[in-house]
């Protein structure tokens, strides 16, 4: 299955219902379908625009702008948080994630990495399009964007 | 791709579901109260008034003016031709000019969009 993590905002692309059924055994936390591609529930309801001093998502939104929930998550410095299931402030999340490079392409030590989780060197994962094995539970990281 | 709001404004401030929009630009003259729709593209907000309860306005201020006229016009024609037969006849055609006038614009405020 692929994971498209942009901004702290999830898009998943499974191959078939099965994978969606087995990603929802997995994290205890089933996926939902909008437009082309599934996400977790709570993102499903993200807006298409945010206005400064109302919430998004249970957050206050710092600024008004309209766009993708992405492009939205990305200009008010709000990730997802899959464990506590909630949107919070990228500043907010301070644990540490483990990425290693292996031939062309890096692993992660969890199937997924927290979007705002802190690397070995200090960096800052926002975004990240992966692989996601359901038979492994292993992430296969193709690309990385840091803060 | 661009988001439509409904909004209001008043003293240049633009509200928008509840909150104040601070870098919204207005496009008129944002002085009066006023409903209107708040435009959102990215980080660009745009305040536009709906004009038609503006003009609608207009036009009823102006029909109530002119009947007026239409009134004072009939008076005076009745008087002038209890002065002199016929004298007020001038005066009363006028004043059925500016009722035909009247029904134009009513007929235009009721089909304002």
């Amino acid at each position: 299955m692929r994971v498209l993590c942009r901004h702290g905002y999830f898009c998943f692309y499974p191959k078939d219902e099965t994978e969606v059924s087995r990603f929802g055994a997995l994290f205890t936390q089933n996926l939902v379908r909008k437009d082309d591609f599934y996400t977790f529930p709570l993102l499903k309801l993200a807006p298409d625009y945010c206005l400064k001093g109302k919430p998004f998502l249970g957050v206050t939104a710092s600024l008004t702008f309209e766009g993708n929930p992405w492009e939205i998550m990305r200009e008010n410095g709000f990730v997802y948080d899959f464990v506590a299931q909630a949107v919070k402030l990228k500043s907010a999340v301070t644990q540490s994630v483990s990425i290693e490079f292996v031939d062309d392409y890096w692993t992660a030590e969890s199937p997924l990495v927290m979007p705002g989780g802190i690397d070995d060197v200090g960096q800052k994962v926002l975004s990240y399009d992966a692989e996601l094995s359901l038979d492994t539970s292993q992430l296969r990281i193709f690309g990385v964007e840091y803060e | 791709m661009s988001k439509a709001l409904s909004a209001t404004c008043s003293n240049g401030e633009v509200t928008c579901e509840g909150v104040v929009i601070e870098d919204a630009e207005i496009l008129s003259e944002g002085v009066g109260e006023s409903e209107g729709v708040l435009l959102l593209e990215e980080g660009k907000q745009t305040y536009i008034a709906k004009t038609s309860p503006d003009l609608k306005t207009t036009l009823e201020k102006v029909i109530a003016a002119l009947n007026h006229v239409v009134t004072g016009l009939n008076a005076a024609g009745a008087a002038l031709d209890g002065l002199s037969g016929g004298a007020g006849t001038p005066v009363t055609a006028a004043a059925t000019q500016v009722t035909t006038v009247v029904t134009e614009i009513t007929t235009l405020k009721e089909g304002l969009k």
